[in-house]
C-alpha cells in the first residue's frame, strides 16, 4: 500500500491520542520508519502490524480501528491535497458512490503498485444504495463502513450502512445497505 | 487512409467533445460543448470566436485563414473571460467550411478545477486531464514530502554541525586543559629539580665556603709570618756566619752539637725548606682564594665577572678527577681561552654550569676508559678542550669538548630534561644539565647545545650575553 495510507494512520493516531501513543504503536509494530513517503509504496504486512499495534495499544478491536480509519480517511484526504478531486467526485453521497469505482480505476493508471478495490454501487430503491465491494486484500471490509460514514458527513447526509454480504463468512464479496438521508 | 465509414451521431459526439469549439469562416461560434457553455461566464454561441478567445499557441492571430494554415498545430486557447485555457486540434470540415476545434480543458493546477465547477462526469472517459490532474496531485504530494524530508535533513544537518563544533570546542578545551597541565607538571618537575640541585649546590657552597674561609686564617698565619720567618732565619745565619769567622776554634762542647746536628747541612737546606714553605702557603692562598671564587656565595646579584676565573676554579676543585690513578690516565685540560670581557651573569650559577658539563666530561672519559679496559683496547690519550669566544660583539661561547664515549641521538633528544640520566642508580640525579640549561637559557638568556655521536666524544656549547636585560627573570 502506498505510504498515504500509513502517513493517514499515524495522523489519526496523533490527532485522537498523542504522538506518544503513535511511537508506542510504532515500536510494538517494530517498524523503524521516522516518516512515511506518501507516495512510496510499502508492504502491506507493515500497515497490517500497525493496524494489528494499534488495536493492542488503544484497546479496539482491529474492525473497530478501520471503521474508524475509513473514516478518517475521507477528512484526510481532503487536507491532503486531494479535496479537488474528491470534490470532482460528486456533489451528493450516490453520485460520489456511483463515480467511486471510476475514481479508483484512474488512481490505478497513476500508481500501478495502487491496487485498488472495485466498487459498483446500485439504488434499490429510493434512499438506498447497494456497494458492491471487491478487494484482493483481507480484512478492510470495516474500512468501508468508515468511508461511507465519512463520506456522509462530507456531504451532509445522514447513513445507516449495513453489511448484507460478508466475504469472511463465505460470501463471494462484501455488500452493504446504505441508507441516505440527506440534513 | 482509409477513411471510416462510420461517424459518431450528434449527441455521441457531444458527450466525446463536452469542450468542444465549431466555428465558421467568419469567425462566428456555431456550436459549443455542454461542459463548456456551462463553465463558461459568457454565451458562446453566436458570438465571435476572437471576442472570447485569444490563442496563446501557435503564435497567430484568430483568423479563419491563419488557423487553416497552422491546422496541423496543438492549439492553445485563452478565455478573454476567466483565463481558462482550452487544449486541442483544428478540424477543417471543407464541405461546411467550418473549423472544429475539439479541446478539453487545461489545468496545472487542481484549485482552477475547483473554480470552474468541474465534475468527473464532465470529462468524456478517454479525456486524459482528469489523470493528469490526479498525477499532478501525486507529484505535489511527493514533492512536499520531499522538501519535509530535505527540511529535516538540513535541519539534522545543522544540529550536526552545531554538535561537531561543541565536540571540537570540547575536544579544543580538553587539549588546552591537557597541555597546561603538561606545562604544570613540566613546571613542577622544573622546580623540583631546581630545588634539589640548588639545595644541593647551595650545600656544597656553603661547604667549600666555610672551608675556604676556616683554612683562610691559619694561612694567614703562615703565610703573613714567612716574610718575617726568612728574614729572622737570615739573621740568625748571618750571626752564626761571624760567630764561624770570628771564632773559628769554637768550644768543644758546641762542635760536638754542631758536627752532630750537621748545622751545615741545616744551614744550606733551611733556606730551602723556608722557600718550600713559602710556595705551599702560596698555593694553600690561591686555592682558598679559588675555593672562594667558585662558591661565590657572597655574590648573589648579576655582575661582570671574568669566565675563565670561573672555569679555572672549577676545574681547580675537579683536580683530582684529572689526576693519573691505578686505572685511569691524567685527563688533560687543553685551554684555548680568547679575551673576554668581563661577563654579566651570575657567577656561582655559571660555575655551576661549569661544574656540571665538566663533571660529565670526566665521569664520559672515565667510563670510556672503564669499557676500553675490559675490551683489551689500547689507552690512548685523553683530553678536554676548553675554547672560549666573543661572537658577534654580543655573546660570549663557550665550549666544553671531551673524548669520552659520546651519546646516542636518543640520549641527546632527552639530554635536558629532568631526572634523565644515562648514570648507575645513585651516581647520577638526572639533573645536572636540567638545571644548567634552566641557568644558560631561562637566567641568562642565553643558549646550550649538545654535539655529540657514539664514540666521538661530546661538545657542549654554551653561549651567554655579555649583558643581560631587565626582563630576565630572576
Amino acid at each position: 500500500m502506498y505510504g498515504l495510507i500509513n502517513k493517514a494512520i499515524q495522523d489519526m493516531v496523533c490527532a485522537r491520542f498523542d504522538k506518544e501513543t503513535w511511537q508506542t504503536i510504532k515500536q510494538k509494530a517494530e517498524i523503524q520508519i521516522d516518516d512515511f513517503l506518501r507516495m512510496e509504496p510499502y508492504p502491506d504486512d507493515l500497515t497490517h502490524k500497525l493496524v494489528k499495534a494499534a488495536s493492542e495499544v488503544v484497546g479496539l478491536s482491529s474492525s473497530e480501528i478501520m471503521q474508524a480509519f475509513g473514516e478518517y480517511w475521507i477528512q484526510y484526504t481532503g487536507k491532503a491535497g486531494y479535496g479537488p478531486m474528491l470534490d470532482m467526485g460528486g456533489d451528493t453521497l450516490p453520485e460520489f458512490l456511483e463515480n467511486l469505482d471510476d475514481l479508483h480505476t484512474r488512481l490505478s493508471i497513476n500508481f500501478p503498485q495502487y491496487h485498488p478495490p472495485s466498487f459498483e454501487c446500485t439504488e434499490s430503491e429510493e434512499n438506498t444504495l447497494e456497494l458492491h465491494y471487491h478487494s484482493s486484500r483481507q480484512g478492510l471490509a470495516a474500512m468501508v463502513v468508515g468511508l461511507v460514514n465519512g463520506l456522509g458527513t462530507r456531504f451532509n447526509t445522514e447513513v445507516n450502512v449495513t453489511q448484507t454480504q460478508n466475504r469472511e463468512e463465505g460470501a463471494a464479496h462484501d455488500v452493504f445497505l446504505i441508507e441516505y438521508k440527506a440534513i | 487512409m482509409n477513411s471510416p465509414q462510420l461517424s459518431l451521431p450528434p449527441h455521441l459526439f457531444a458527450k466525446a467533445f463536452p469542450f468542444h469549439i465549431v466555428f465558421n469562416r467568419e469567425q462566428k461560434i456555431i456550436q459549443v460543448g455542454e461542459v463548456l457553455q456551462r463553465i463558461h461566464p459568457e454565451p458562446l454561441v453566436n458570438s465571435f470566436i476572437d471576442q472570447q478567445f485569444q490563442i496563446l499557441r501557435p503564435k497567430i492571430q484568430i483568423n479563419f485563414i491563419a488557423i487553416a494554415k497552422r491546422i496541423n498545430s496543438l492549439f492553445l486557447f485563452e478565455s478573454l473571460h476567466n483565463g481558462m485555457i482550452l487544449k486541442g486540434q483544428m478540424m477543417y470540415v471543407q464541405e461546411q467550411d467550418i473549423m472544429f476545434f475539439l479541446c478539453s480543458i487545461w489545468v496545472n493546477n487542481t484549485e482552477t478545477l475547483a473554480n470552474c465547477g468541474l465534475k468527473l462526469k464532465d470529462f468524456a472517459i478517454h479525456d486524459q486531464t482528469v489523470d493528469l490532474i490526479f498525477l499532478l496531485q501525486a507529484k505535489n504530494t511527493a514533492l512536499e514530502d520531499i522538501q519535509k524530508l530535505t527540511d529535516e535533513l538540513t535541519k539534522r544537518q545543522t544540529e550536526l554541525k552545531n554538535a561537531l563544533q561543541v565536540q571540537e570546542h570540547l575536544a579544543q578545551t580538553a587539549k588546552t586543559q591537557a597541555q597546561q597541565l603538561e606545562n604544570t607538571l613540566y613546571e613542577l618537575q622544573q622546580t623540583q629539580s631546581q630545588l634539589i640541585q640548588t639545595e644541593k649546590m647551595s650545600s656544597l657552597g656553603q661547604l667549600v665556603a666555610g672551608i675556604a674561609h676556616e683554612i683562610n686564617n691559619p694561612v694567614n698565619f703562615i703565610y703573613g709570618n714567612i716574610k718575617y720567618l726568612k728574614e729572622y732565619t737570615q739573621d740568625l745565619l748571618t750571626l752564626i756566619h761571624l760567630y764561624q769567622e770570628f771564632y773559628p776554634q769554637p768550644h768543644p762542647q758546641i762542635e760536638a752539637l754542631s758536627n752532630k746536628n750537621d748545622v751545615k747541612f741545616i744551614i744550606d737546606d733551611l733556606t730551602k725548606i723556608l722557600s718550600s714553605i713559602e710556595v705551599g702557603a702560596n698555593r694553600i692562598y690561591e686555592i682558598v682564594l679559588n675555593l672562594r671564587n667558585f662558591s661565590r656565595l657572597d655574590e648573589a646579584g648579576m655582575k661582570p665577572v671574568d669566565i675563565h676565573q670561573g672555569i679555572d676554579s672549577t676545574l681547580l676543585i675537579l683536580q683530582h678527577s684529572l689526576k693519573e690513578k691505578s686505572d685511569y690516565q691524567p685527563i688533560e685540560i687543553i685551554k684555548e681561552y680568547s679575551d673576554l670581557p668581563p661577563v654579566e651573569c651570575y657567577a656561582g650559577q655559571i660555575n655551576q654550569v661549569f661544574m656540571n658539563i665538566l663533571s660529565n666530561a670526566i665521569d664520559a672519559i672515565r667510563q670510556q676508559e672503564k669499557e676500553q679496559a675490559k675490551q683489551g683496547i689500547i689507552k690512548q690519550s685523553k683530553c678536554i678542550t676548553i675554547r672560549t669566544q666573543v661572537k658577534n660583539q654580543r655573546h660570549v661561547m663557550i665550549s666544553i669538548k671531551d673524548n669520552g664515549l659520546g651519546m646516542t641521538e636518543e640520549v641527546k633528544a632527552k639530554l635536558f630534561d629532568p631526572f634523565f640520566t644515562t648514570k648507575p642508580v645513585g651516581q647520577g640525579t638526572g639533573l645536572g644539565l636540567s638545571i644548567s640549561y634552566q641557568i644558560v637559557v631561562k637566567k641568562h638568556g642565553g643558549r646550550i647545545q649538545c654535539i655529540s655521536a657514539p664514540g666521538q666524544g661530546a661538545e657542549f656549547i654554551i653561549e651567554i650575553p655579555l649583558r643581560q636585560m631587565q626582563s630576565l627573570e630572576t
